[in-house]
């Protein structure tokens, strides 16, 4: 049997980096993402999950804390704006998203392609690592798909 | 699969190539971290034991200043039916603290993760005080689990206490639960620690303790206040607790704040409270482990201050 250490030991060596990449595409900061994942490893060392689903389940855990850190993130820019003095802090805290594919999309639509298209996760995967209905995951797959094709439309129209 | 899903999964993939990891380095910084979780641990076991004292030493405060025995007079409890309590949450826990600041301004915020499922009664508030009892500011956080369930806030004052609490949530909650304070430009840590009542439990009067008498405290306060008094049954013998807490109106809805001590004490025992504080503010009973018809037998009066001054009484006074 898998014990607990050998299986982390074993997500570490196969599994994270690729959970890292995904995880990166979905918040668009590689620091953000790895500070979620091994935050998500060292809570995940301390429970009793399943060995052989560890990947699935570090993955729910590391968005929990990516979406948690963007929501706070989220309430001290707005704390930030109220201050007059730093009413240019706002930018500071802002998402690094640079300029990937996915940088246009609101954030669940960026969360759900990520995990999607990166990471393999079916609708049912998707809507269990986000906490959101299928339904949801379903739209908002559609309408990343949707706003993802005009862009690689237009991106290849300007390639000669 | 569609073109369309090649085309996207292709291109990501070109711009997230896999990272290379240096495996051991990343089992090292988890361990590092699984240390810092421990050490957080720790602290909250300090405050879970911290409140199983005032619980089992029915520690009661009154509070304010300016009254003394010689001040203190006999007077009545308008009898009032009992708020609507709903269950006692679990303990006040603190969930980042920032102390008094020495200059500038302060704000702190709180996000609450996805939990699996709304915590009933749970919620997360962030509160700004000044010195240690003056309400300056509140917000509140309810249901969580919720897609926005974010707050913020910010205080001006070069002495304000910032504090982020959480109330009936359990520790798999709590660590759902992010907390961040801040004072200029400069953020703190976010830390366990000791809930605020305790440190307000020495203010003013000193702790009663109330074990195995009875005895009716009203202290006599100038200016707007609070008044809550409770005369229960005496000799009943029934060890639940009450708790008191400060409430406010605020948007035509009640939040309560951990502002004002939360005081407890056993149903057997008589007590009459006054807080002062700003005008607009309203208290709260709670009973933990009380049936409803327990409660009805619990004389209450929960009242806006109308006069200035309250006269108090001090009776059966302890051997």
């Amino acid at each position: 049997m898998t014990t607990r250490d050998e299986a982390l030991r074993a997500f570490v060596h196969d599994d994270y980096a690729p959970v890292l990449r995904t995880l990166t595409a979905a918040c668009g900061d590689r620091g953000r993402a790895e500070d979620a994942l091994q935050d998500a490893l060292a809570k995940t060392w301390e429970r009793d999950a399943d060995p052989d689903s560890f990947a699935a389940w570090i993955t729910v855990v590391a968005m929990n804390v990516l979406r948690s850190g963007a929501r706070r993130r989220s309430a001290e820019a707005r704390a930030l704006e109220r201050w007059s003095r730093l009413r240019a802090a706002p930018a500071a805290v802002a998402d690094s998203t640079g300029g990937d594919l996915l940088a246009g999309l609101p954030r669940l639509q960026r969360e759900v392609a990520a995990l999607h298209y990166l990471g393999d996760l079916s609708v049912v995967d998707v809507a269990r690592a986000l906490g959101v209905s299928e339904g949801t995951v379903k739209t908002s797959l559609h309408r990343a798909r949707r706003a993802l094709r005009a862009v690689l439309a237009h991106e290849q129209e300007r390639t000669p | 699969m569609t073109d369309v899903d090649d085309l996207i999964r292709t291109e990501l993939a070109r711009q997230h190539p896999v990272p290379s990891i240096d495996a051991e380095s990343v089992l090292a910084a988890v361990g590092d971290r699984r240390g810092r979780r421990r050490r957080r641990r720790g602290g909250l076991a300090a405050v879970a034991a911290a409140v199983a004292v005032i619980a089992a030493t029915s520690a009661v405060l009154v509070a304010g200043d300016g009254g003394d025995d010689a001040e203190l007079a006999t007077t009545s409890a308008d009898a009032v039916p009992l708020w609507p309590a709903p269950p006692l949450p679990d303990a006040t826990l603190t969930i980042a603290q920032e102390g008094s600041t020495v200059a500038g301004e302060a704000w702190a915020s709180a996000a609450a993760a996805q939990v699996d499922a709304p915590t009933d009664g749970a919620h997360v508030l962030v509160v700004v005080r000044r010195g240690l009892s003056d309400l300056e500011s509140i917000e509140e956080m309810t249901g969580l689990g919720r897609e926005d369930d974010t707050i913020s806030i910010t205080t001006e004052h070069n002495d304000a206490l910032v504090s982020v609490l959480g109330r009936g949530l359990d520790e798999a909650t709590v660590e759902n639960v992010s907390a961040s304070v801040a004072v200029g430009d400069r953020l703190a840590d976010t830390t366990w620690s000791v809930p605020d009542g305790l440190h307000q439990l020495g203010r003013g009067a000193a702790p009663q303790p109330l074990l195995g008498w009875s005895a009716s405290y009203v202290s006599v306060f100038e200016g707007d206040g609070v008044r809550v008094s409770v005369e229960t049954m005496p000799g009943r013998g029934d060890d639940a607790p009450l708790e008191v807490v400060l409430l406010r109106m605020a948007g035509g809805a009640l939040v309560s704040t951990p502002a004002g001590p939360a005081v407890q004490w056993r149903v057997d025992d008589e007590l009459v409270v006054v807080w002062r504080t700003d005008e607009g503010y309203w208290v709260r009973l709670s009973g933990r482990g009380i049936d409803e018809a327990r409660l009805h037998e619990i004389g209450a009066s929960l009242a806006p201050v109308e006069d200035a001054t309250w006269r108090a009484s001090l009776t059966d006074q302890p051997e």
